[in-house]
């Protein structure tokens, strides 16, 4: 229990640090917080009105400890402002888009998982045999691929060189599911594929290093059936690091799904990402960047509770 | 493996030459000519030539990428150096490190873009403020491991101090180690950089290999139909040599890629 | 006559400028007996129980033979050779800690080969429940129940015997059980294997060791290895009172702890002629070039040209 708490301990640090990150980092640029931007181009995006609800959305003119206080206070209310360009809550903006997100995601996930975590264990039994060797290099080019290159590859050579899907992934209010599921097919195989030589990469060296372990080799010398040492003993001492690396990857794949929403125009949270700078959308931004850290934080905490779950080494003894 | 390596090279490499000689790219062709003459792989949607705009991406693209892959690196091995010399500094800086490894890298990237000003210099700056704590991790440990070595115990022995013994004495004899890192972090300062520019969150007017690649998908119109092969093919290809290039000579360095399964054998 | 080695020599992959590991190894274990294999580290003695488990990487060259009731187990297919383990042939490895699983319960991993088999899991527990309490783990339930770490080391190596003799063996193959052991527990790990003797009389022990101590108190006969090659067989009695190879004397006078160097292993194996003439202190001439025969005097078998007719 005390472990228990340690760890959400550290995440709710972490998540602060994060938070003062994004405070400050907005307050000591140079100038305004918008200092990316000339003041005649804030005047180009922005009315007069929108600018002077972003001026008090931020609370410039306060002392900074007040300010620090106020975006805390807003913060922990579950408020993440208003958003300028919508109009809406930030909240409510975001939450459609962040459903197609996590439903790209969840559906790439499975897969590349299924898939690269059976390849890598086959992989892994089957060391240092020439095919595996020529597998092993493969995933790691592919690997070395960003998600947008593959997701470029993908759509020149399946949308338009041979046009079998939709290069264009759009979804209108009137469109059946079916042909939403088409144009889910090429983003979410993109992904599928990025995450694949991860995948592949992470089970096979978790494999690697417990089949070098003697407990394996005592457990086959027990005469237990291939299948046993497998599932039960490989798997089970291999299985804490790979579901907490499966959870850093998942944090991870919100960075890489980013790329390839905005390949394929995917209304997705990097669409509206896009859409919020292109209309210099603080609080949007803001909030989508708070929600996507969020996301990646809390995954990571989940992989740390997980493995403290999985291996009776890091529990107290009853 | 090498070989193969090298030849991937050729085209990115070249391309970074010729960004030093050849003039930048202006819009004074006509829109969407084919490959041909005068314009060697065509031009893009407002006239410009698509292959000086390859060669002067390529100038940024590779040259923010080494640079923030070489600051990076070093960064890497100061802190890692420190953190494996100084059994003092060690957890503090291992879990800094960590610390910052947790640290989603793409949305902070995307985050300082914004605030900051989108020229090269800075991009450098920020890649290369996100890039070290890999190396860092991959250094201590071989640091730690050396700390004790005999030729290091002498050196401290005659009063060296302890920069000079990590910089002279320990560093000389990571070298495949830490060039290994340094192509693992070119690489990523590379695709980092591609990958800002094609979300459209570097200066317009630098032009790159992920500038030409998002002017290219701002509209479905320049990569459907015939002219994705000039306007997306090339920077696309040049990027992906770059990788494969970089990724095959690591390749070919075993240690990168097995745990291994080495057994004792008395 | 339970097990009989021939001619077995194992050599690795990347070592073969060297001597193998194990060179032409004849070895007899009848039911009952026990039989300890001696010699300094690197002599080979562990790699002869992998071989025997057929564990040893496939990079490594094993030939010869191994009889075991009318088999030769390392010409059996892999799927028949696994039938003799887990039943037939039980392993007790060196290191308890390395050996467990570390995160399954040790009930289970005692209760598997029995599983293996098709019995039943009250079957199987039946089985082991009087064991672990014969065998000082108690109460048998809470011990079977809990992960390795959370017993001490003792209680772990027990937990590996008891996993072997839960395995109702003919053979059972341990290797240095007192390597990294301190003087106090030694006795009890002798004890311990006194004990399993005891609770199933007819099963065979080939015990590896340099742990003279244990060799005196379990062995019915020693065979003595140095580097790779067997240089002395004969009864314990005999080993004790008169041993005739030189590196057999200077194990017994404990040289190879206080003076005589052991050489490195590589060195070891490219020794022309006799290969412990580098360190005998009666190396006659012919020793340097000439490599001696295993000879049979009285009732010691010894590789040595002192012996030699």
């Amino acid at each position: 229990m005390f472990r228990f708490w340690a760890t959400v301990l550290q995440y709710l640090g972490l998540a602060l640090l994060a938070l003062s990150l994004n405070f400050f980092l907005l307050r000591l640029a140079p100038g305004s917080p918008l200092s990316g931007l000339d003041q005649s181009e804030l005047d180009a995006a922005l009315s007069q009105q929108q600018e002077e609800r972003l001026k008090a959305h931020y609370g410039l003119d306060l002392p900074l400890p007040v300010q620090f206080s106020h975006y805390f206070l807003r913060l922990s209310r579950g408020d993440l402002g208003q958003s300028l360009y919508f109009n809406q809550p930030v909240a409510q903006v975001v939450w459609p888009y962040l459903q197609r997100t996590l439903l790209l995601i969840g559906l790439g996930f499975l897969p590349a998982l299924l898939i690269g975590g059976a390849l890598g264990m086959l992989s892994a039994l089957n060391h240092r045999k020439p095919w595996e060797r020529w597998l092993l290099g493969g995933m790691v080019l592919l690997q070395s691929f960003p998600p947008f290159l593959i997701a470029i590859l993908l759509l020149v050579l399946l949308a338009v060189v041979f046009p079998i899907f939709p290069a264009v992934s759009t979804m209108l209010p009137g469109q059946g599911l079916s042909d939403r599921l088409e144009r889910m097919v090429l983003p979410v195989s993109a992904y599928a594929l990025w995450e694949l030589g991860l995948f592949y990469l992470l089970v096979r060296g978790s494999f690697l290093g417990v089949l070098g372990q003697e407990f394996i080799s005592y457990a086959r010398a027990k005469g237990l059936p291939e299948r046993t040492v497998v599932l039960r003993h490989i798997l089970r001492a291999a299985l804490p690091p790979l579901i907490a690396r499966t959870a850093l990857i998942l944090g991870v794949s919100f960075g890489g799904v980013f790329f390839i929403e905005s390949v394929f125009s995917y209304p997705g949270l990097a669409s509206l990402a896009l859409t919020a700078i292109a209309r210099v959308d603080y609080p949007l931004i803001e909030g989508i960047f708070l929600l996507t850290l969020g996301m990646i934080l809390l995954f990571n905490l989940l992989a740390d509770l997980l493995v403290a779950r999985f291996d009776p080494r890091t529990q107290e003894a009853a | 493996m090498r070989i193969v390596a090298l030849l991937c090279a050729l085209v990115p490499l070249s391309l970074l030459l010729l960004g030093f000689v050849l003039p930048r790219a202006e819009a004074i062709h006509p829109p969407f000519s084919p490959p041909g003459r005068g314009n060697l792989l065509g031009t893009d949607d407002v006239g410009q030539d698509i292959f000086s705009q390859l060669a002067s991406g390529g100038l940024t693209t590779i040259g923010v990428g080494a640079a923030a892959g070489v600051l990076a690196t070093l960064f890497g091995l100061l802190v890692g150096g420190a953190a494996g010399y100084w059994p003092r500094l060690e957890t503090g800086l291992t879990r800094f490190t960590d610390l910052i490894l947790t640290f989603p890298r793409l949305p902070l990237l995307v985050l300082l873009s914004l605030y900051l000003k989108p020229n090269p210099l800075n991009a450098v700056v920020v890649l290369a403020l996100f890039g070290w704590p890999s190396s860092a991790r991959t250094v201590r440990p071989a640091v730690s491991g050396l700390r004790e070595a005999g030729h290091v115990q002498i050196a401290k022995s005659m009063n060296a101090s302890g920069l000079y013994i990590i910089f002279r004495h320990i560093l000389p004899q990571l070298t495949p180690l830490i060039l290994v890192q340094l192509l693992l972090e070119i690489r990523f300062g590379m695709v980092a950089q591609t990958g800002l520019a094609f979300l459209g969150l570097t200066d317009p007017s630098v032009p790159s290999w992920g500038l030409m690649l998002f002017q290219a998908f701002r509209h479905p119109q320049t990569f459907l139909g015939p002219y994705w092969l000039w306007t997306v093919l090339p920077p696309a290809l040049a990027l992906a040599l770059a990788v494969l290039a970089l990724s095959l000579s690591l390749l070919t360095d075993e240690r990168q890629l097995d745990p291994r399964l080495r057994r004792e054998t008395t | 006559m339970m097990l009989s080695v021939n001619k077995l020599t194992v050599a690795f992959a990347g070592k073969a400028k060297f001597a193998p590991v194990l060179e032409d190894l004849w070895l007899e274990l009848c039911s009952g007996e026990t039989v300890a294999l001696v010699g300094e580290s690197g002599a080979g003695k562990s790699v002869f129980i992998e071989a025997v488990l057929r564990l040893l990487p496939a990079s490594c060259r094993v030939t010869g033979e191994i009889h075991y009731q009318g088999h030769n187990l390392l010409a059996l297919p892999q799927s028949e050779f696994r039938r003799f383990l887990g039943r037939e042939l039980a392993w007790v490895p060196q290191s308890a800690s390395g050996a467990l699983h570390p995160m399954l319960p040790i009930g289970l991993q005692l209760m598997e080969p029995l599983l293996a088999r098709g019995m039943k899991r009250q079957a199987a527990w039946a089985e082991i429940e009087p064991l672990l309490e014969s065998l000082d783990l108690k109460p048998a339930r809470q011990v079977a129940q809990s992960y390795p770490h959370q017993l001490s080391g003792g209680m772990r190596q027990r937990a590996l015997v008891a996993a072997a003799l839960a395995q109702k063996p003919k053979v059972l193959l341990v290797d240095e059980p007192t390597k990294g052991v301190d003087t106090e527990r030694r006795q009890q790990v002798i004890a311990l294997f006194q004990e399993a003797k005891q609770l199933q009389p007819e099963l065979s022990v080939l015990v590896v060791s340099h742990d003279l101590d244990l060799v005196e108190a379990l062995a019915d006969r020693v065979v003595v290895l140095y580097a790779g090659q067997l240089v002395e067989a004969t009864s314990r009695k005999a080993f004790f009172s008169e041993p005739m190879h030189p590196f057999a004397k200077a194990l017994l006078a404990a040289l190879p702890k206080n003076g005589l160097e052991a050489l490195p292993w590589a060195e070891s194996r490219s020794v022309t002629g006799c290969r412990f003439h580098p360190r005998c202190p009666i190396a006659l001439e012919r020793c340097q070039s000439d490599e001696p025969q295993v000879t049979l005097h009285e009732h010691t078998h010894v590789r040595c040209w002192l012996y030699a007719s």
